[in-house]
């Protein structure tokens, strides 16, 4: 499908801009889909893990997707976030490596990332990465203890949950962002399963939820899963709480919808776009202040 | 009173996922399917720096549910958390209506979801050095009968207290209350 004329150039492809993307260039509705990144001079880790799900949703469909990143410096940027190991056989990048840029050489480059796009099939390698999240956010970083551990429960939590109720495996990243006046992180994961409104709706329980805005409603409140099980449903509303304490942002899109909520202004809104299928989530935390450092 | 104690340390100082609380507490329940009647099992969280709330649902949650249908009656107590840990143990607990003895240096307290009067009758019941009646204990608080058989069924429900049988000084048997101090 030809790019819109209304695409900026040089912009970040982030969780915003995605929305943007799956409306211009409409990847679930080509035979044959291809993802141009013409205009994308960034990728966050929000949009490497969209990215990554949407482009195993294609392959599941038979349909797999081609990636177009004219752009070397972000080509070679999300060969070392990881995307082509993430991706592996699921899609092609064109254009395609020549003989002095294999991916391989470019990724010999250091990882940009905190923690580099990863794909999740299970729970196991989780502890690891959280552990390293909270050994770099305390050794490098020099975030106080509890602050790294709230960023890494909030991993933890999403991750599990995406694990969980997707069926099928997920994407994340991480980075942490240093320059400007206030540092902040931002943590993605998403997946391309069921999405928050078939899940729930396994539970009885949550029969009255009907459409994917009042499933993330319902997702985000204490104790509501899709399992019949007391001792779950707690994840996203405890990500939502941590997202609240440090005054960070939280999208959450699922199916159609993308809810986006802002703990300093303690709002939320919701759009509808383009179904997607599966959860995407996004997470930014603000780097706390030292003379303002609460938690909830 | 009898008590074993199990250390969470010997799991990681770390503990994330479900899953790992799932494996821990597999040990835990087979450790108090060994105690006798009115015995406690003493939880040490010292160097666990950190769990997620869904390791404290599967693995408190889920033991603190399991406790109110055990027989004999067992008790679970929480000691030496650190902060982090505590915090999200409790807030975990407070999501799910939940509580779980905690002992202290002084004395065992509730952390969790709890109401003062929970913890004042809860407190008594632990000083008491016997099961204790819902008579006595309605005495001492100067509190109705019924008032004190609801509180004390909630934290039966709980699994922080007990119900035994126990003999009058008339030999007549009769229903009293017991707490892991």
């Amino acid at each position: 499908m030809e790019r819109s004329p209304q695409a900026r150039p040089d912009h970040a492809l982030d969780a915003r801009t995605f929305e943007q993307l799956l409306t211009d260039q409409r990847p679930f509705d080509q035979p044959s889909p291809r993802i141009d990144l013409s205009d994308v001079s960034f990728v966050s880790p929000a949009g490497l893990v969209q990215l990554s799900a949407v482009c195993h949703a294609l392959y599941d469909a038979d349909r797999p997707a081609t990636i177009h990143i004219p752009s070397f410096t972000v080509r070679s940027y999300v060969v070392r976030a990881g995307l082509m190991t993430a991706l592996r056989d699921l899609a092609l990048v064109t254009p395609q490596f020549g003989k002095l840029e294999h991916a391989s050489d470019l990724r010999r480059g250091s990882n940009p990332l905190l923690i580099e796009l990863t794909r999740f099939e299970d729970t196991n390698t989780l502890p690891s990465i959280l552990d390293q999240i909270v050994d770099v956010l305390m050794g490098e970083l020099r975030y106080a203890d509890r602050e790294a551990f709230n960023v890494a429960t909030a991993v933890s939590e999403v991750a599990q949950n995406a694990l969980q109720h997707a069926g099928v495996c997920a994407y994340g990243a991480m980075q942490v962002y240093r320059s400007g006046q206030r540092p902040f992180l931002e943590f993605a994961i998403a997946d391309h399963g069921v999405g928050l409104l078939q899940s729930l709706r396994r539970n009885a329980a949550h029969d009255d939820v009907r459409d994917d805005a009042s499933a993330i409603r319902r997702a985000l409140e204490p104790r509501a899963s899709g399992l019949d099980d007391e001792t779950h449903g707690t994840g996203l509303y405890h990500l939502g709480e941590i997202a609240l304490a440090y005054e960070g942002t939280l999208q959450i899109r699922s199916g159609s919808v993308a809810a986006y909520y802002r703990g300093d202004l303690q709002k939320g809104w919701m759009r509808t776009g383009m179904h997607m299928p599966g959860v995407q989530i996004t997470l930014k935390l603000n780097r706390p202040n030292p003379m303002t450092n609460r938690r909830s | 009173m009898i008590e074993k104690h199990i250390s969470l340390k010997t799991y990681g100082s770390r503990l994330w996922t479900r899953d790992k609380a799932r494996e821990i507490r597999d040990a835990v329940e087979s450790r108090l399917d060994e105690l006798p009647a009115g015995a406690t099992l003493v939880i040490d969280g010292k160097g666990v720096e950190v769990f997620d709330f869904s390791f404290a649902n599967e693995l408190f949650g889920r033991l603190i549910l399991s406790l109110p249908s055990l027989s004999p009656p067992r008790f679970i107590v929480v000691y030496r958390l650190e902060p982090y840990a505590r915090e999200n143990l409790e807030k975990a607990l407070l999501i799910l209506n939940l509580a779980i003895v905690e002992r202290r240096p002084n004395k065992s307290d509730l952390l969790g979801k709890f109401g003062p009067t929970d913890k004042e009758t809860f407190a008594l019941v632990a000083a008491a050095k016997h099961p204790i009646t819902a008579v006595q204990l309605a005495e001492r608080l100067h509190t109705g009968l019924t008032t004190m058989s609801e509180r004390l069924t909630k934290l039966t429900k709980l699994g922080v207290v007990a119900r035994v049988r126990a003999e009058e000084p008339s030999g007549r048997e009769q229903y009293a209350y017991l707490a892991p101090s």
